[in-house]
C-alpha cells in the first residue's frame, strides 16, 4: 500500500519539476554582427526556451552532439526571444568551443540543455533602497550596467519588467494563464529568497502600480573599444538613458563604465526627502571579473560613506551575473563555485554559479576579486 | 510483436543481495543527491540512484578552479565537498527514497575508523540500499597515499566497514596501482559484496601562457572517454580475479560503450561525465543495451557479462 502510494507520489512530481529541456535543435541563423571583432548572432529553433526563460538564465550549448573534442557543452546567456519558436544568444569567439561554433551553418543542430540558472530577479518591490514612507508613489529605477558581451543576460530585461508590469496589471484571466509558467518560477525564486532572508515575497509593487510608467530604464554599457559595444546605435529605444564608455575613447567616455556610473550615483540613491515619490533602485550587472569586482567594491565603499543617511541601498539592490567554468551547468559536478558570505560568522559557503547563480545580489559575494 | 520480444529481454542484475531492475546508474560524484537532473529527466531506467561521496562532517572541498577540459576528457578537483552525514539525513535521504529505485550511498573517511563510523550511521537511516566506499582518496594518517593502493589497508577498512554494516558494500577501486586483481581479491577476502571501479585517474593540466597548473590544487582526476579503454582493461583484470560482481565505468558515453563494459565483465554500469553533455544518456544506455540483446537474440544480459573471455 505504502509502496503504491510513495511511487504516485514520485510520478506526480516527475511531471511537475520538468522545467528544462534537452534537445538538438535546428540552427537558423549563425551570423557575424556587422562592425564588430569576433562576435555572432546565434539563433535557434526551439519552442520551449523562448516562452520560459528568465533574463539572466542561459543555456548548455554543444555545437557537436555525440562527440567528444571538445567534450563539455558551454554555457551562453540567453539573449532574446526571437519569436515563440526561436531564440538567440550573442557569443564572442575566444577559444576553440567558440570558434568551432562559429563555423555551424544555417541548418545544422546543436544540442541546447535549458532554461537553466535563477536569472535576474525582476521582483522589484523588495528591492532597492531601504527607507521611505510608505504614502508616497514608487518610482521604479532600472540601471543596467553591462561590460562587453555582457550585455548578452541584460538585453531582455527591460522588457521583460514591462511586461511582468503589464501582466500584472491585466485582470483577465487569458493574461494570467499565459504568464502563469513565468509567474510560477517568479514565485518560486522569490520564496527560495526568503527562506534565506526572512524577507516576505509580494507581488504588490506590481499589482497596484501602474508598473510600466514607473518604470525607468538606464544602461550604462562600456567596453574595451567601440567594436565591443554592440547595437551601439540601436539600443537606446529600450532605455530612458543610454551612457557608453570605452577604456580607449574610441566612443563614449573615456575610461571605465563604473567610473561613469559613480558620477551619477548620487541621483539614484539620494532620495528626495520633499518629493512626492520614492525611488526604487535597481541595479543589474554583467561584465568580465574585473569590472564587476570594481563595481562591487565601489558599491560597499558607497553604502559606507552613506550610513548616516538615507541613501543606503539594501542587500537586494544590486545584482551581479557572474561567469565561471562549468562542467555539467545543472549543479551536480560542483565544478564551478563561489564563496558566499555565511549566514552566521564571517566565514563562507560555496554556491554553485550554474545552480545557484549565475545571479547573485552583489553584497552577498565573499571577497569577490 | 518486436516490442514485446523487447519487453521479455531480461535486463535485471544481481549485486550480491542488491537487485536491480536495470544494470544502468549514475557515478558517484556527477549525480549530486539526485535533485538536479529531475527537472530535465525521470529516473524510471535507472538501476539505482548513486549519491555524491558524503563524510562524516561537512567538506567544503578546494578552491578554484576545480575543473578543466582535456581532449575528450574532464579533470576534476572538487575536493570531495559534500553536506556530511548529518544534513545528508535530514534534509537529503527523504528525496532519493521517493523513487522506489535503490539507492546506493558513496561515502568516504579521512581514517580506518572514520570508514567505519560513517558505515556504522549510515546503516542506521532508513532508505539505503548499498553503501559505496571510495577508498581513492587520501588516507591523512600515512602521509596522504590513497587508502586503495595498500591491499592491507583495503583489507582493513573492508572488513572494519562489513563489521559495522549488514547493507551490502561495494568497494570502489582507485585506478592508478600496478596490480588492481591483487587489490580486488583482497578487498573480496575481506568481504567486499561488489567491486566498482575506476574511479578517476591522477592527472594534471598547465597552463603555458600562465606558466601555472590550471587547477587550483595543480593535479586532480581524469574522467570522460580519455580513460574508457584503460578502465575497460581494468574492468576484465578485476572480472578475471573475483566471484563477485563488477560495476563497470570510465569514460562511457554511450550504449555501444556500456556493451563494451559488460563483455569486459561488468555486472551494471555506471555513467559519470558522459551525462554532463546528455542528460537522457542513462535511460539512452538502458535502451540501448535491450535492443543490441534483442538484435543478437540473446535473452538476458547475463549472456552478453564477460563474454570475451567465455
Ligand atoms: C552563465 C554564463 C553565461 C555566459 N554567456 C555568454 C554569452 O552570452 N556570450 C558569450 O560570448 N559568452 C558567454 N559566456 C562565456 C562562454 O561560456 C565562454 O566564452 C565559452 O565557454 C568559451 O568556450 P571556448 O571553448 O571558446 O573557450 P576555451 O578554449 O574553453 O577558453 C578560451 C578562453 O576563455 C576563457 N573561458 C572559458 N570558459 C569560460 C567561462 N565559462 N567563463 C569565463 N571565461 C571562460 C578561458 O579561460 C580561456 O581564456 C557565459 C558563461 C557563463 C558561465
Ligand atoms: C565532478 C566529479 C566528481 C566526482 N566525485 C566522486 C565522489 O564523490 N566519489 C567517488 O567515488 N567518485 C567520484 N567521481 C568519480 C566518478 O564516480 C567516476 O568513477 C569517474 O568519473 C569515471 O567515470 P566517467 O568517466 O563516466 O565520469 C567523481 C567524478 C567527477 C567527474
Ligand atoms: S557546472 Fe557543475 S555544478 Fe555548476
Amino acid at each position: 500500500m505504502l509502496y503504491v502510494w510513495s511511487k504516485n507520489l514520485a510520478a506526480e512530481s516527475l511531471m511537475k519539476t520538468k522545467k528544462i529541456i534537452n534537445e538538438n535543435c535546428e540552427v537558423t541563423v549563425n551570423l557575424k554582427i556587422k562592425d564588430t571583432e569576433n562576435t555572432y548572432l546565434l539563433r535557434i529553433k526551439n519552442n520551449f526556451v523562448p516562452q520560459r526563460f528568465i533574463p539572466g538564465q542561459f543555456v548548455m550549448l554543444k555545437h557537436n552532439p555525440g562527440s567528444s573534442d571538445p567534450l563539455l557543452a558551454r554555457p551562453f546567456s540567453i539573449f532574446r526571444k526571437f519569436n515563440e519558436n526561436e531564440f538567440e544568444i550573442l557569443y564572442r569567439v575566444c577559444g576553440k568551443g567558440t570558434d568551432l561554433l562559429s563555423n555551424i551553418k544555417k541548418g545544422d543542430y546543436v544540442s541546447v540543455t535549458g532554461p537553466l540558472g535563477n536569472g535576474f530577479n525582476a521582483l522589484s518591490d523588495f528591492q532597492g533602497l531601504q527607507n521611505g514612507g510608505s504614502t508616497k508613489i514608487v518610482k521604479n529605477i532600472h540601471v543596467l550596467i553591462a561590460g562587453g558581451i555582457g550585455i548578452a543576460p541584460l538585453f531582455s530585461l527591460p522588457d521583460f519588467i514591462k511586461n511582468k508590469g503589464r501582466a500584472g496589471n491585466e485582470s483577465t484571466a487569458a493574461h494570467r494563464v499565459n504568464d502563469s509558467a513565468d509567474n510560477a518560477a517568479h514565485n518560486e525564486r522569490s520564496n527560495i529568497n526568503t527562506e534565506d532572508s526572512g524577507r516576505t515575497p509580494s507581488n504588490r509593487a506590481l499589482e497596484d502600480c501602474d508598473c510600466g510608467d514607473n518604470n525607468k530604464f538606464i544602461l550604462y554599457y562600456g567596453s574595451k573599444t567601440e567594436k565591443e559595444l554592440y547595437f551601439r546605435y540601436s539600443i537606446h529605444s529600450d532605455y530612458d538613458e543610454v551612457y557608453f564608455a570605452t577604456d580607449d575613447g574610441s566612443f563614449g567616455y573615456k575610461g571605465s563604465v563604473v567610473d561613469l556610473l559613480f558620477k551619477n550615483i548620487n541621483d539614484y540613491c539620494n532620495q528626495n526627502e520633499k518629493s512626492t515619490e520614492r525611488l526604487n533602485v535597481n541595479f543589474y550587472a554583467c561584465g568580465p571579473k574585473p569590472m564587476l569586482s570594481y563595481l562591487i567594491n565601489k558599491f560597499r565603499a558607497q553604502n559606507k560613506s552613506n550610513m548616516s543617511n538615507s541613501g543606503i541601498l539594501n542587500e537586494y539592490a544590486v545584482q551581479v551575473s557572474l561567469e565561471e567554468h562549468f562542467a555539467c551547468g545543472i549543479g551536480v559536478c560542483l565544478g564551478c563555485v563561489v564563496k558566499i558570505n555565511s549566514a552566521h560568522s564571517n566565514n563562507f559557503v560555496f554556491k554553485r554559479v550554474c545552480k545557484d547563480g549565475p545571479v547573485f545580489n552583489a553584497f552577498e559575494l565573499h571577497d569577490y576579486c | 510483436m518486436e516490442e514485446k520480444n523487447s519487453q521479455d529481454i531480461s535486463m535485471s542484475v544481481k549485486l550480491g543481495r542488491l537487485l536491480l531492475k536495470y544494470p544502468v546508474m549514475p557515478a558517484s560524484g556527477t549525480f549530486g543527491y539526485g535533485e538536479e537532473f529531475i527537472e530535465i529527466t525521470d529516473y524510471s531506467l535507472f538501476g539505482a540512484l548513486v549519491t555524491k561521496g558524503i563524510s562524516l562532517e561537512p567538506s567544503k572541498g578546494n578552491e578554484m578552479p576545480r575543473i578543466c577540459e582535456t581532449p575528450c576528457g574532464l579533470i576534476n578537483s572538487i575536493g570531495l565537498e559534500n553536506v556530511g552525514f548529518e544534513k545528508f539525513k535530514d534534509e537529503k535521504i527523504d528525496f532519493l527514497k521517493k523513487f522506489n529505485i535503490p539507492v546506493i550511498v558513496n561515502f568516504f573517511g579521512k581514517s580506518i575508523e572514520d570508514y567505519a563510523i560513517m558505515a556504522e550511521k549510515l546503516s542506521c537511516i532508513d532508505g539505503i540500499s548499498a553503501l559505496e566506499a571510495n577508498i581513492s582518496c587520501p588516507n591523512v594518517k600515512e602521509g596522504g597515499r590513497a587508502f586503495g593502493t595498500d591491499p592491507e589497508i583495503v583489507y582493513e577498512i573492508t572488513a572494519s566497514i562489513k563489521n559495522c554494516s549488514p547493507l551490502p558494500l561495494i568497494v570502489k577501486l582507485t585506478p592508478l596501482v600496478s596490480d588492481i586483481a591483487l587489490i580486488a581479491e583482497v578487498a573480496e577476502k575481506a568481504g567486499a559484496d561488489v567491486i566498482s571501479l575506476v574511479n578517476t585517474f591522477p592527472a594534471a593540466s598547465i597552463d603555458i601562457n600562465k606558466r601555472k597548473f590550471k587547477l587550483s590544487r595543480g593535479y586532480g582526476g581524469l574522467s570522460g572517454p580519455a580513460i574508457k579503454p584503460i578502465a575497460v582493461k581494468l574492468v576484465n583484470d578485476v572480472y578475471k580475479a573475483v566471484r563477485i560482481p563488477v560495476i563497470g565505468m570510465g569514460g562511457i558515453s554511450s550504449w555501444e560503450d556500456a556493451v563494451e563494459f559488460f563483455m569486459a565483465g561488468a555486472t551494471s554500469i555506471a555513467v559519470g561525465t558522459g551525462a554532463f553533455n546528455n542528460p537522457y544518456l542513462i535511460p539512452q544506455i538502458t535502451s540501448g543495451i535491450r535492443k543490441f540483446l534483442q538484435e543478437n537474440n540473446f535473452s538476458s544480459i547475463y549472456d552478453i557479462i564477460g563474454i570475451v573471455n567465455n
